[in-house]
């Protein structure tokens, strides 16, 4: 044992009786030992100062109140303290490499969006279109057909311009307008095919700016190109008909049923429907000058110049109630096919 | 409490006894409560944390082999639930620098009181190396063991006694030159 183990163990032994209140009297005699055991003396006995007394029952009790679990969960417990660290690791790493892939193929996918047709990634933009389609409500699909037959006249513009400026064939061109060509008019078609899920005007209108701007292509085109672009505005245009329909048909006609309120030289009305008599007005099972009040009649008319004309009036029952025929009607029913707040307006089908 | 009381009361604790966790407790919070005040120098606080180290010791009791490891441990878990009391409060977690900070608040030792000498032994203390600071105060102002130091500051009992006996030596040749 060397000198300062000894020392070390000498110190340590001190300590300990200084602690106990032990005998220490052997360590008085040696010199060296003698001046380790005052300096201890006075470190132990330094004055220590009071710590201010705490609740010891109440924190033991809060101790024994968070203590009691059963010992099932507490082992759950730590089993999920310990593991779920490395989940969390694991998944953090998980999402990161996601995340990464999703950014790029979104960023992919954004440069597609802006590609051209001939460009290596040009097909992906079609693919995310198609994607895009597919997730539209079912209301909007046609609309955004329409947007997408739009963005391939854009392309066809690029490709043409690019043409002028030499930086494609006149055959690469060509074909790659033929091809775009093809599904302007596919996309067109398709748009007009599914607008009656949507307001036909405003299909209309677009397939109409989609014509416009392949004309414009057009006049800058010549040969195949220019074929193939007045093949594509026709058949475009025929498309926009297709959801244009047959033309408005404003019908006219009007009739009552009921009681006559009024009759006299030149109209008979029921209730607030007022019709002129005119020469050409017929009458069945009466006359002109047999017409009066309280006659139940049905009266068909024609809207005219903002005026109701009697074409036919029918008489099914006189002011005493007496049938001309089966049918009896005793309240007023009139059957206008026009708006009935006024007098003058029309129903208009497609 | 004997050491054969103490090792049937930990045994029982890790068996999933509360009552026997509630006598280790009753054996053991005094002093533990005295070592937090000291660094976080408020009674609620100290009440706080020496609560959580309770309860954290409980949920780790599997892990004490001996019962004359038990005590070191307790100072282990309140030293750390100590730091973890700073962090929370954005502040240093370095356990010396947390008593330094508190050093002037709440020292363990009453100065108002001292001799000459103790006086002069106060002052010197300052120029010792960390290490040898900390093993003074723990051993001579807070009556830990040597065990329990090696536990509170991650060493080897050996090496808390080459600090110790370092520490003293270096206050005594401090107080010679002092006196000169």
């Amino acid at each position: 044992m060397t000198n300062q183990q000894d020392e070390e163990n000498i110190i340590e032994e001190i300590i300990n009786r200084l602690k106990t209140n032990g005998d220490i009297s052997m360590y008085k005699k040696p010199r060296k030992i003698s001046g380790f055991l005052a300096l201890m003396s006075q470190l132990n006995g330094l004055p220590k100062k009071q710590v201010p007394n705490f609740d010891f029952m109440r924190v033991k009790n809060q101790v024994l109140d968070r203590i009691a679990v059963p010992a099932a969960d507490t082992e759950k417990a730590g089993w999920l303290v310990g593991t779920l660290p490395n989940i969390l690791r694991i998944g953090t790493m998980v999402l990161g490499s996601v995340l990464i892939i999703i950014s790029i193929t979104l960023g992919t996918a954004v440069t597609a969006l802006n590609s051209v047709p001939g460009q290596a990634i040009y097909p992906l933009k079609k693919v995310v279109e198609n994607f895009q389609l597919q997730l539209a409500p079912k209301d909007q699909q046609s609309s955004l057909q329409i947007q997408f037959a739009s963005n391939r006249v854009d392309e066809l513009q690029q490709v043409l311009q690019q043409q002028q400026d030499g930086q494609i064939s006149a055959s690469d061109a060509q074909k790659i307008v033929s091809a775009t060509v093809k599904d302007v008019q596919k996309t067109a078609t398709a748009a007009a095919n599914s607008s009656v899920q949507q307001p036909k005007p405003s299909v209309v209108t677009k397939l109409a700016d989609l014509s416009s701007k392949l004309r414009a292509a057009s006049v800058k085109s010549e040969g195949e190109v220019k074929i193939e672009l007045d093949q594509a505005i026709k058949n475009i245009e025929q498309a926009g008909l297709k959801v244009e329909g047959p033309p408005i048909i404003i019908d006219d006609s009007v009739s009552a049923q009921g009681k006559l309120t009024t009759v006299n030289a030149t109209a008979a009305s029921i209730g607030s429907a007022k019709f002129l008599l005119t020469k050409d007005t017929q009458y069945v099972n009466t006359k002109a000058a047999d017409l009066a009040v309280d006659q139940q009649v049905d009266i068909k008319g024609q809207i005219k110049d903002n005026k109701t004309y009697a074409q036919t009036i029918t008489l099914i029952a006189d002011s005493k109630g007496a049938g001309m025929d089966t049918k009896t009607n005793t309240n007023t029913k009139l059957d206008l096919k026009t708006d009935t707040s006024a007098t003058t307006s029309t129903s208009a089908t497609q | 409490m004997s050491d054969a009381e103490l090792k049937n009361h930990l045994q029982n604790a890790q068996n999933g006894d509360r009552e026997a966790f509630g006598a280790i407790y009753e054996h053991f919070a005094d002093k533990i409560y005295r070592f937090i005040y000291f660094r976080v120098g408020h009674r609620e606080v100290a009440e706080d944390v020496l609560s959580d180290t309770f309860v954290k010791s409980w949920q780790k009791i599997n892990q004490v082999n001996s019962p004359t490891a038990l005590s070191a441990w307790l100072y282990q878990i309140a030293k750390n639930n100590i730091i973890d009391y700073y962090r929370l409060k954005k502040e240093t977690v370095a356990l010396e620098v947390v008593e330094d900070i508190l050093e002037d608040a709440v020292n363990p030792i009453d100065s108002a009181n001292l001799g000459i000498q103790q006086n002069r032994i106060l002052n010197v203390l300052s120029q010792l190396s960390v290490d040898q600071r900390e093993v003074v105060k723990y051993r001579f102002f807070e009556d830990l063991s040597n065990e329990e130091i090696a536990y509170i500051m991650g060493k080897t009992e050996g090496a808390i006694r080459v600090i110790q006996h370092r520490a003293i030596l270096r206050l005594k040749e401090l107080l010679k030159l002092n006196k000169k």
